[in-house]
């Protein structure tokens, strides 16, 4: 890991949609700093040519492609923030009153 | 009371089922009160219409060993019509629109669902400190942790509110609380049980548990709740587990052929964890059991790998709450990126912040070689390793934890120091393993032993498991 830990936290932060302040991220500096220094312990395992292991069932069965019965859209908006009629709402994305 | 005494005293009539419920409703209740392990305990005419379903079973004569029997149930998985929470901000109002699989198991079987347990945050964390809703107690000394991130589920059962409870395990969460409760921990072969409906954490290693006071206990509840599941992927048949067998056929130590990991024998343990490891080894070594010393390389880097995968797959899965469809929206937004990073800043707390940034990073331009990809390989190599383990010998044994319960905010969290008490339970994770946790403490505060099995061995282990508590009481 390069040194500068403050730094790629802040960019991980942006990354993962984090508002973290400065001073916030800061404090986390010194424990991530410990944590990368043990991640980079991984690097003595000699794993030339090893297949990385994702996840246990590498031949995944697929169903059929056919429609089944899922919840009402009323039950999905039922934990919505903010919705309306069979919408969620979410804060204007793009330009002013005259883009439409 | 075993388990095998409650079943007999609820199928006989001797115990009345709605008595038994909602007694058990009052410990649940009272155990809130003194250790904050449950976040929801149920109303009793919701306790009284599952005893109703379970009283039908028994008239049609459908009754499992779990009809009537209360089930506590970390609030990471969902019961329908009820906050699923996995303790954060994020997801403090919202309500869970199904039931998980394995909730719509139980149901099925006539269990009683009494409430929800109190967790880390998104089950991120080994002393249940890291919980939006406060800290839980452990039952056995008020002043120390119970473990986590299932800490909630392990107080319960360690209180005595219910004989059974669901926790889950993604690098210990259910084996370490378990051992620091004094209660057995079982954490299924990855695959034998369905993840549909538990909140994501790390997907690869995520696996539902089980806390009961004995491991027929445990094995009533995983025959229950196991078995393929078409809506999670990687859910598996690994043949069927019979209770029944636990009963009937005791595992025979003599002649076992037990590992004990070398790069495990150094690691320092507290002064009661040292004295049950070598209680139990004696006791195996009594029952003719070969103990024999066998290195296994790759565990040494077992907790690095294991916290490198599980950042990353967080950091992914925890994508999904952007306070558009569920979860928390903070407040004052001015446009769409404003929402995703200020609702995600407000609804996560520390822990969680801090594992998903740094998945972020392991999986980042530049770093995803030297970090994540690094990680899985180094996951298959551990693997390859405990499967010419398993080749010649019967299990793995090993303390749960090289700690007792520590004093409560004694640790900080998100520090190596507290991964570190993760170190014996993780490999497990990584490798897909099943193991389970025994309480073996001989003197002071609880102890778990930890016994491990090849993946998919799971009726051997929860027999072998049985027995080693037999000894050990």
């Amino acid at each position: 890991m390069a040194d500068d830990i403050a730094a790629l936290l802040a960019r991980a932060s942006k990354l993962s949609r984090l508002d973290m302040s400065e001073s916030e991220l800061a404090s986390l500096v010194p424990r991530a700093g410990a944590i990368f220094a043990a991640f980079d312990k991984l690097a003595q395992v000699d794993t030339q040519g090893v297949e990385p292991l994702y996840t246990f069932r590498e031949a995944i069965e697929l169903r059929a492609d056919e429609a089944s019965a899922g919840l009402e859209t009323s039950s999905l908006l039922a934990n919505a923030p903010e919705s309306e009629s069979s919408h969620f709402v979410v804060p204007r994305a793009v330009g002013g009153d005259d883009v439409f | 009371m075993s388990f095998k005494e409650l079943v007999r005293s609820l199928h006989s009539g001797e115990t009345d089922f709605l008595d038994y419920a909602l007694e058990s409703r009052e410990k649940s209740l009272a155990c809130q009160r003194e250790t904050n392990a449950f976040l929801q305990v149920f109303d009793e005419a919701e306790i009284e219409r599952q005893v109703r379903h379970a009283q039908g079973l028994v008239a049609a004569g459908s009754a499992t060993a779990l009809t009537g029997v209360p089930v506590a149930i970390k609030e990471n998985i969902l019961v329908r019509g009820y906050r699923a929470s996995a303790a954060s901000r994020m997801l403090e109002n919202h309500i869970a629109l199904y039931d998980a699989h394995v909730v719509q198991q139980l149901r099925a079987a006539g269990a009683i669902l009494v409430g929800t347990t109190n967790l880390d945050e998104f089950a991120m964390g080994s002393s249940n400190e890291t919980s939006y809703y406060g800290p839980v107690k452990n039952p056995r000394d008020l002043k120390r942790v119970p473990g986590g991130s299932s800490g909630g589920s392990a107080a319960a059962v360690a209180y005595g509110a219910v004989p059974l409870a669901l926790g889950t395990d993604t690098g210990g969460s259910v084996r370490q609380p378990a051992a620091f409760c004094g209660v057995v921990g079982y954490k299924p072969s990855y695959g034998r049980v369905s993840r549909y409906g538990v909140v994501a954490f790390a997907s690869s290693l995520d696996q539902v548990g089980i806390f009961a006071q004995d491991a027929v206990g445990a094995a009533a509840l995983a025959e229950v709740i196991e078995g393929v599941d078409e809506r999670d992927a990687t859910s598996e048949s690994m043949g069927t587990l019979s209770l029944e067998s636990l009963l009937t056929q005791p595992y025979d130590f003599a002649g076992a052929k037990v590992a004990m990991l070398k790069e495990t024998l150094n690691t320092r343990l507290d002064a009661d964890v040292s004295a049950a490891w070598g209680s139990v080894q004696s006791k195996l070594f009594g029952l003719g059991a070969h103990l024999a010393e066998v290195s296994v390389p790759a565990w040494r880097y077992a907790l690095e790998t294991y916290y490198l995968l599980c950042c990353s797959e967080a950091s992914s899965n925890l994508a999904r709450y952007d306070g558009v469809r569920y979860g928390h929206r903070a407040a004052g937004i001015t446009d769409l990126d404003d929402l995703y990073a200020k609702s995600r800043a407000e609804g996560f707390g520390t822990e969680v912040k801090q594992r998903i940034l740094m998945g972020t990073l392991a999986l980042s331009s530049g770093y995803f070689d030297a970090y994540f990809k690094k990680a899985a390989q180094v996951r298959r190599v551990l693997v390859n390793q405990m499967n010419v383990l398993f080749k010649k010998y019967d299990f793995v044994i090993m303390p749960t934890t090289p700690t007792v319960a520590f004093p409560l905010a004694s640790l900080s969290s998100g520090t190596m120091e507290m991964y570190e008490n993760d170190v014996f339970t993780v490999g497990v994770n990584v490798a897909g393993l099943p193991a389970v946790s025994v309480p073996a403490g001989v003197r002071g505060l609880p102890v778990g032993i930890q016994l491990i099995g090849p993946r998919g061995s799971d009726e051997k282990l929860l027999r072998a498991a049985n027995r080693l508590q037999e000894l050990i009481a």
